[in-house]
């Protein structure tokens, strides 16, 4: 409790990380892990046909990779640890106390990957060829087995299965999306390695008489990973939980991510239906079309954003799912607040604070611990956009009151019933302009107010264990 | 001091002081390697620069590129292992430093991946004939610079960590650059670098120079230049040691700290002798002797570096113990007396006002229409109600199709029962 806040202003702090962390996949998946495959394919195929121009364009491959893994790749690698720790401590330190071995353990045999690209690249003419081979060999197995280990844990913080109740960490590590997830994540990395290869064999325009045979292997691999890759993305929406799918449901309806979540699927049948085509165009025709290199680069890194966001978005309203909510507040600990007031805690939101009027900065304070982290002011998910739904102070009270149900990948209003009407006479201030004094004299008028909170007292948190069993069957599939 | 957040009500997953060894003795291979980047991307544009026609200032410089290309590396992965650490080992601390320098923290990763970049533009257009040489130096001095930078604003960070004390006083980065320790420390810390670089092209050029035959007139002199550069520098740590250990606020401080420098600057010393030994006399003390010295100087001053960061939190941990524990009390007598409601005492009403009244008002518009028109239209019909709300469709042009809400059958009669409840009793005052 208590943590520092952090708001990136206007894209907001989900797209913050969005951004590094599409940039990190990219690069880590298509360029390292993916990479080390598609050089190392080429590097075998140069010494079997004993092709020296191919090994030397495996080799100019291996230069793009090798540049772009160790700066951008390794620094959005960190970058993602010490962006996510500002956006969410609670999350990340709570997800290190749990995955530090694991964790620890992926960075030793992340050292180990730079050692061997490290090897392999800077000693590509200087080692005999079948011995670099070897080490190429190594590069791929070490530099997928960290793919391995990273899978497990980010899995765990979206299906942590049974580590609810058990906090083991091979429940939490094994986790019911793991396998799909893995079989997804290493055929995304081989078909983005093809994708990126295609373009720098495109560019060598000094290597033209190697096209035909690039483009005939890449085309086989594209026509035999295309549809395992369809295979583990498909398995992955369906092991997402039933209580998730759920609510991708509900939450796209209101927000109108309906069509996005059947769009997303479309997209990738589509995706994979333009890659083996494309596959089978190269490995037919053995020529080059333009499209053909650098289209599926664009595709993949739209699909690489699209799992990201999907994934960020059915995460909700939880970082750790049914453990933290996403504005670092626990699940276990949200009724306490509500009963004994969030503001004790808010010495971090204060610092941001910038009202002068009490309740209003009091309820700028509860937005910044509250909100903020999904919501800015005006830009991306901007609060003051939605005039729809907070169009004035009663019906911002109702909806602060009653949005767990309506909106229920947002977390749960949390706080006593006086920090809930400072809440709403900060959003109606910020919303439509109005002050808190304007609404004295209309809440004398109406009376429905008072009356409502005494139905209904301290009601926030206290319906969360029975939202499970609230639910038919029927409504799950959504 | 009541900024310190409150703990994780969970485990760690080691004991502290394994932590805190991990943590330091994986960050002084991490400091060695970024000191050898730095200095070695220094010397690759600063030697080429003054060596003028000179061959072997040119290939000094070329192959002190090269070792930038495997040490940036090593100093990146390898610093993850203390990033680790120092998230769990001081978790209270480090984030909310890293938070209030927000902008120029996260700024690390784009600016040492440009570095890094621009290295290697600096690196891969060496011998080109295309670019000039303005080109050529633009990029490494880009690089460089940056790689100036960044250590400055590392320290800044750390040393806001450990003076909590401070954190209200500090509106961002800029401000805390200027709390105390911060200019000397960098200024220190950018010395070693030369001097550990010195130390590292000493050994890397007279290791490489065996066996070279007749190039061996290039790696004696390049790694008796190591030599000097090495004595220079650590000589000139006296100056700026001082300058830091002066300005190091009085909570840090304590006798050991004081012990340890001491021991530092003897074995620095001893360093010193044996260079000037290599140098200036017929002796020679192997580079093996001078490495193991000069890696108990960089021990025994990183276990300084870790007495200081005690001490500086003694008082902060202290308090952040007794936050965490208050808190964790009130939590658990709290929910000693504290059972969730069950969901029988569900009314129509309050399932309409829960679950409906985000979009819905009685007599108003709102997201969805007035439920007095719903009630009006489904006056006779409560069971095309029921159904409605169980599957709803698009009905008005106007409004948005409604989403399923989440509710049990039995909840939708009662809701329904409610809404045309209230259409009776408004009619029957009328």
């Amino acid at each position: 409790m208590e943590w520092p806040i952090f708001e990136m202003p206007f894209i907001g702090n989900r797209m913050l990380i969005a951004l590094i962390a599409t940039v990190h996949i990219c690069i880590s998946h298509g360029m390292a892990v993916g990479g080390s495959y598609f050089v190392v394919s080429l590097h075998y195929k140069s010494l079997r046909e004993g092709n020296e121009r191919l090994g030397e364009l495996a080799f100019r491959i291996l230069r793009v990779f090798f540049i772009t893994t160790t700066s951008l790749g390794a620094l959005t690698g960190v970058g993602i640890w010490l962006t996510t720790s500002i956006v969410s401590s609670p999350t990340i330190g709570s997800l290190l106390h749990v995955f530090f071995w694991a964790w620890f353990l992926e960075w030793l045999v992340f050292v180990t990957e730079v050692v061997t690209i490290l090897i392999y690249y800077l000693s590509w003419n200087r080692m005999g060829p079948e011995k670099s081979l070897k080490i190429g060999i190594l590069y791929v197995v070490v530099s997928w087995i960290t793919m391995m280990l990273i899978t497990g844990i980010l899995g765990a913080m979206l299906t942590p299965g049974r580590w609810i109740e058990t906090r083991s960490f091979f429940d939490g590590f094994f986790n019911p999306s793991y396998l799909p997830q893995l079989l997804t994540r290493t055929s995304l990395a081989a078909l983005l390695s093809i994708a990126f290869g295609l373009i720098i064999v495109r560019i060598s325009r000094d290597y033209r008489d190697q096209w035909e045979n690039v483009w005939r292997f890449a085309g086989k691999s594209l026509i035999v990973i295309a549809p395992v890759f369809l295979f583990g993305v498909l398995n992955y929406y369906h092991t997402l939980p039933q209580q998730i799918n759920h609510l991708v449901s509900t939450a796209m309806m209101t927000t109108g991510y309906a069509v996005y979540a059947h769009i997303s699927k479309m997209y990738y049948i589509f995706l994979v239906l333009f890659l083996a085509a494309s596959g089978a165009v190269l490995v037919k025709k053995r020529k080059d079309y333009l499209v053909l290199s650098f289209v599926p680069v664009i595709l993949m890194v739209i699909s690489v954003g699209q799992l990201e966001r999907v994934r960020e978005f059915i995460r909700k309203p939880f970082t750790i799912h049914q453990y933290l909510y996403s504005n670092g507040i626990r699940l276990d600990e949200a009724p306490f607040l509500s009963k004994h007031g969030i503001l004790n805690y808010s010495g971090w939101a204060d610092r941001r604070a910038t009202e002068n009027d009490p309740v209003l900065r009091n309820g700028e304070k509860i937005f910044k611990m509250e909100c903020s982290i999904c919501h800015t002011y005006r830009g991306v998910n901007g609060i003051t956009k939605k005039t729809d739904i907070l169009r004035d102070r009663e019906i911002i009270e109702n909806f602060l009151n009653t949005y767990r149900y309506s909106h229920p990948f947002m977390p749960p209003f949390v706080g006593t019933d006086e920090e809930r009407s400072f809440l709403a006479a900060y959003l109606d201030n910020i919303v439509n302009g109005r002050n808190p004094q304007d609404m004295t004299e209309l809440e004398s008028e109406g009376e429905p107010e008072p009356e409502r909170e005494g139905a209904e007292p301290d009601p926030e948190p206290e319906r969360e264990p029975e939202r499970e069993t609230e639910r038919t069957p029927g409504e799950v599939s959504g | 001091m009541d900024l310190i957040p409150i703990d994780f009500p969970l485990a760690l997953p080691a004991s502290i002081f394994f932590l805190k060894f991990v943590l330091v003795s994986l960050f002084i291979i991490h400091i060695l390697l970024v000191n050898a980047m730095i200095g070695g991307a220094f010397g690759s544009v600063f030697l080429r620069m003054l060596g003028g026609e000179d061959p072997f200032w040119s290939r000094l410089a070329r192959d002190l590129l090269d070792t930038v290309t495997v040490n940036k590396s090593m100093a990146v992965v390898l610093g993850v292992g203390p990033l680790l650490a120092i998230n769990l080992a001081y978790t209270r601390f480090f984030y909310p430093a890293n938070n209030i320098t927000a902008p120029y923290w996260l700024s690390i990763i784009w600016l040492v991946a440009l570095a890094f970049l621009s290295l290697y533009v600096y690196k891969y257009t060496w011998d080109s004939q295309r670019y000039g040489m303005g080109f050529k130096y633009f990029w490494g001095i880009l690089g460089c610079g940056i790689l100036a930078l960044v250590p400055l604003i590392f320290l800044t960070n750390i040393n806001l960590m450990l003076y909590p004390d401070q954190w209200k006083n500090v509106a961002g980065f800029l401000d805390a650059l200027w709390l105390p320790n911060v200019l000397p420390r960098y200024l220190h810390f950018m010395n070693a670098s030369f001097a550990i670089t010195g130390f590292f092209v000493y050994g890397y050029f007279h290791f490489k120079g065996k066996g070279a035959g007749g190039d061996a007139a290039y790696f004696s002199r390049a790694s008796r230049l190591g030599m000097k550069w090495a004595l220079v520098a650590t000589l000139l740590q006296t100056i700026f040691g001082t300058f830091n250990y002066a300005t190091l606020p009085a909570a840090a401080d304590s006798p050991l700290v004081l012990l340890l420098i001491c021991a530092a600057i003897s074995f620095a010393g001893l360093a010193v002798f044996l260079l000037l030994l290599n140098l200036y006399t017929d002796k020679r003390a192997g580079p093996y002797s001078i490495f193991v010295v000069i890696l108990v100087v960089v021990g025994v001053m990183a276990s300084m570096r870790h007495v200081v960061r005690e001490n500086a939190l003694d008082i902060p941990e202290a308090i952040a113990l007794r936050k965490t524990t208050t808190y964790r009390e009130k939590l658990a007598l709290f929910m000693e007396s504290y059972s969730p409601d069950g969901t029988s005492k569900r009314t129509g009403e309050s399932v309409f006002r829960e679950v409906c009244t985000a979009c819905h008002a009685i007599d108003k518009r709102i997201v969805g229409p007035p439920m007095q028109y719903a009630i009006d239209k489904y006056r006779d019909s409560s069971d095309e109600m029921i159904e409605f709300i169980s599957s709803p469709r698009k009905v008005d042009e106007d409004y948005p199709v409604m989403p399923k809400p989440p509710v049990t059958d039995r909840e939708i009669e009662m809701v329904v029962g409610y809404l045309l409840g209230l259409g009776t009793e408004s009619n029957g005052e009328e």
